[in-house]
This record gives C-alpha cells, sequence and structure tokens, in this order.
C-alpha cells in the first residue's frame, strides 16, 4: 500500500469495533473524512480495522451515535516507539550521541590497505603517505586523491603506477611494480673487438657481430681476445666492425677471510629489570624499562577469571644486551668466517652469474683462529668490449 | 437517489464527445479487478454489507455484489474503495 511507509511514520492504531451498525459506522467515518483501512470481519458482529491517530481522537461521536463499541487492539508507527522514551530520555539521547559520533567518524580515514606490493615495501609507502600528511584519522576531502597517486610514484622508480581511492574509511592504494631494466642494446658505431674480463673456461659462444677466436672449451685468460671486430675482405683486404655478441666461460673464485680467536656478538650486560604487562584482544600495556638493545622474558602469566573481558596479566624480565668481544666456539668461528668470505664474494661475482659448486673449507691457526675458505664455480658472460687493438 | 437515466445519458454522450473519461463525470462507477486478488471500486456511496465471504457497496447504479474468500477492505476513502482477499466475482443487484 503506497500510504504505508507514511502510516507508519504518522502512526495509526488497530481497534476492533463491536456492535450491531458496523457497516453505519464505516460510512459515517469515510464521510466524516477519517482514515480507515485494513477493514476484516473477525465475527458476526465485530470488525478490525486501523486508524489514524488523528481519526481515533475522532471517532467519539461517531461511536455513540451508531452505538457500537471499540477497543484498542494495538499500538504501531514510528510516533508509538519514541513516545516509549518520554521516560527514558537519557537513552534516546544516547542513541542519537552514538549516531552522530558514527556519522562524525565515517567523515575520516581510519584504515590504509596496500595492494600490489612484491619489491616495494608497503611499511615505506604508509610512512610515505604520513610525511605527506595523509594516514589514520585524516579527513577524507583532505586527501587528493589523483596528486597523492602521482606523488606515490615519484617517492619510488620500481613503481610504475599507483592508485588511491577511498571506499567507505578505507583508503586504498594500489601499486603496479615497474619490471626489470631491460640491458642497453643500442649499436655502438666504433669498431671494437670482446675480450675476456675474467680467466675461465669458454661454455657456450654466441656471435652477433665479428669472428670468433676461441672456440668452445676452451681455456682463455684475462684480456685474451673472444670476439674479433676485424673481418678479412676480399674486395678492401680487411673491414672492422663493432663486435657484439657474448661469451659463457666458468669462471672459478675463491676467497678466504679470518674469524677468531674472539668474535663480537651479543651478550648480557649484567643489567636488568622486572617489570608488569597487561594484555586486552592483543594491544599490551607496560611500563617497560628502556635499553638500547635487550631481550624479554616470560617469568609468569595471569589471567583473569570472573571477569568479562580476556585480561591477562604478565610477569617478564627484562635483561640489556651489549656487543662486545667474546670467546666464541668453534662452531660460532666457522660461521663468522664464512659470513665474512661470503660477503667478499658478493662484491666480486655480477648477478647475473649461475653458481655451478660451492665448496667450503675451514682451517685452524695457532691463535685458534678459524680461517674460511670458499671455493665457487659460477658461468657467466665474461665478454666486454674494447678497441679493436685493445685498448680501453 | 438516484440519478434519471436520462441524465446518465447525457452526461455520457457530452463525456464521449469530449473524450473524458466516464468515471469523472458524475456519479459513474469505476471497477477495477487485478487478478483475483485485487478490486477498486471509484465512486461508490457507502457500504451495504462487509464480511469475509461477501461485500456489498452502494452505487448510483445499484448494489456491487463482491463475492470470495478472505476478503477485506484494504482502503476505505470517500471516493474509492479498495478489495483485497480472493475475489471470485462481482456483479450488480438489481
Amino acid at each position: 500500500m503506497r500510504f504505508g511507509v507514511w502510516h507508519y511514520l504518522s502512526g495509526y492504531v488497530i481497534i476492533d469495533i463491536k456492535g450491531k451498525n458496523l457497516e453505519r459506522f464505516l460510512n459515517r467515518v469515510v464521510q466524516s473524512g477519517g482514515d480507515i483501512w485494513h477493514v476484516r470481519r473477525t465475527g458476526s458482529e465485530s470488525v478490525r480495522a486501523c486508524v489514524s491517530v488523528a481519526t481515533f481522537y475522532a471517532l467519539r461521536p461517531i461511536v455513540r451515535q451508531c452505538g457500537v463499541r471499540i477497543s484498542i487492539a494495538a499500538k504501531r508507527g514510528a510516533v508509538v516507539s519514541l513516545s516509549r522514551f518520554r521516560f527514558r530520555k537519557a537513552l534516546l539521547y544516547g542513541w542519537m550521541v552514538v549516531l552522530a559520533l558514527i556519522i562524525a567518524a565515517s567523515r575520516y580515514v581510519w584504515i590504509v590497505d596496500v595492494s600490489g606490493c612484491d619489491r616495494v615495501d608497503a611499511d615505506k609507502l604508509i610512512a610515505s603517505l604520513k610525511d605527506m600528511g595523509v594516514g589514520i584519522g585524516t579527513h577524507k576531502r583532505a586527501v587528493a586523491t589523483y596528486s597523492l597517486g602521482q606523488r606515490l610514484m615519484a617517492t619510488d622508480e620500481r613503481i610504475a603506477w599507483a592508485g588511491v581511492s577511498i571506499s567507505g574509511v578505507v583508503l586504498k592504494i594500489e601499486i603496479s611494480e615497474a619490471g626489470e631494466t631491460k640491458p642497453d642494446t643500442s649499436q655502438s658505431t666504433e669498431p671494437t673487438s670482446l675480450y675476456a674480463a675474467k680467466d675461465g673456461i669458454v661454455t657456450e659462444l654466441k656471435v652477433i657481430d665479428g669472428k670468433a677466436k676461441v672456440n668452445v672449451g676452451d681455456a682463455v685468460v684475462k684480456g685474451q681476445e673472444l670476439v674479433s671486430g676485424i673481418l678479412r675482405n676480399d674486395e678492401f683486404g680487411f673491414i672492422t666492425t663493432a663486435a657484439r655478441g657474448a661469451v659463457s666461460a666458468n669462471v672459478i673464485y675463491v676467497v678466504s677471510a679470518k674469524a677468531g680467536p674472539t668474535i663480537e656478538k651479543l651478550s648480557l650486560s649484567g643489567t636488568e629489570a622486572y617489570y608488569n604487562a597487561v594484555k586486552l584482544f592483543g594491544i599490551c600495556i607496560a611500563d617497560e624499562p628502556e635499553y638500547a638493545s635487550y631481550t624479554d622474558e616470560t617469568v609468569c602469566e595471569y589471567e583473569l577469571t570472573g571477569c568479562i573481558l580476556p585480561l591477562k596479566a604478565e610477569r617478564r624480565l627484562r635483561q640489556e644486551t651489549i656487543v662486545k668481544q667474546s670467546p666464541a666456539s668453534r662452531q660460532e668461528l666457522e660461521q663468522a668466517a664464512a659470513a665474512k668470505a661470503q660477503d667478499k664474494l658478493n662484491e666480486l661475482i655480477p648477478h647475473s652469474a649461475t653458481i655451478i659448486s660451492k665448496h667450503t673449507e675451514y682451517e685452524t691457526d695457532a691463535d685458534d683462529a678459524v680461517t674460511a675458505i670458499i671455493r665457487i664455480m659460477t658461468e657467466e658472460n665474461i665478454a666486454e668490449a674494447r678497441g679493436i687493438y685493445g685498448q680501453q | 437517489m438516484k440519478k434519471p437515466r436520462r441524465m446518465i445519458r447525457l452526461g455520457h454522450r457530452v463525456g464521449q464527445i469530449m473524450d473524458i473519461p466516464l468515471e469523472a463525470i458524475g456519479d459513474t462507477v469505476k471497477i477495477c479487478i487485478i487478478a483475483d486478488s485485487f478490486a477498486s471500486i471509484e465512486n461508490y456511496k457507502g457500504v451495504f454489507e462487509c464480511t469475509e465471504s461477501l461485500i456489498r457497496l452502494r452505487t448510483a447504479y445499484g448494489i456491487v455484489r463482491i463475492e470470495g474468500e478472505n476478503l477485506s477492505l484494504g482502503e476505505l476513502r470517500s471516493e474509492r474503495a479498495v478489495i483485497n482477499g480472493r475475489v471470485k466475482s462481482v456483479a450488480f443487484e438489481n
């Protein structure tokens, strides 16, 4: 019924009408301009109907004239519901305050959602947003989504595209990361030859321009010509070109590093303190002692029983740690020496190299220091372009 | 009091010439039935009888008799009455 919503908002009453002249009563109500609907017979001398509140108050003379009796079966409507709060104003005002707070809070950003991050660190992105003045608690109107995306792209060259949108109270940031940069394939016009940058054994030869001077399986030394840019020509004697190609070879690296007899490691300074912490829904509140570096240990845990909230209390021990030279075990010395040797290797071996094999040996010196010797064989491109006579 | 037939026919004639809906002229009753669950009667004079299986309404053309099951007066206004329920027949009584 199209007036149903209006009737609910303005309030109506369901009445039972009893008597003999029921049809007369209905006609009188309609003629007086009253609002009556859903009239249905409930008995031989009774009818149930809905009337508006104003009509109900105007029924008295009609009831007397028609000789019927009316009784209220139910009251419906928003007006009736609100009237129940007339003695509970605090509850009504409380609901209004809650509603107002929800409406006010919905104007701010409360969640930042970052998606599409693979190499780019999402936490750094959120920190960049904070520096731009956008974060949790920012008013939605203060977020210029288009320009924010442009500024985010400028913070990291790995970001190819950044899209910012607001959905409800969530600030959504979608990132598309740029692919790996392609190598420069521009052709040089100067005549060049390819020479070996390192010693190795040739495993693969790909010549695009020039003449190969070595074969697969040949051992080459650093500085040896691999692909020549000088080509023999019957007509002109010889012509020069910029040699291009790739020469893969197995290269062996041998690196050693020493560690010991003492190494730097985290040790307890001797300063410690006990403190208490309270946990509720994963949020921890504690008066923690401040140390630059420390370890924490939970001594004991209590769970409060008989409490509605899941409160937990913990007694913790915080011990300060410092880095100092300490005697170490054989295993620790080997690990430290191997780590140093690996760092050296990382500087020597190019990223594009493929590691074929790796072997590590340890030697103990007279002073109980340990030397780690790492031998690695890689397969990598050792060709580098130089002038046709070997000049750099 | 019913209008004389001559007056009713004159009103219809004027309505036809001027393309005016017949129910807008005088007391012409208009009955609309949608499927078997809804009946709307315009230009009725009053409720004559109202039960679950029979509703009779007074009009300028006599009494309109609506028979069915679970009948109720969904809307009752001065110019329009709406009947809800399972309507089986609508007829004019002499």
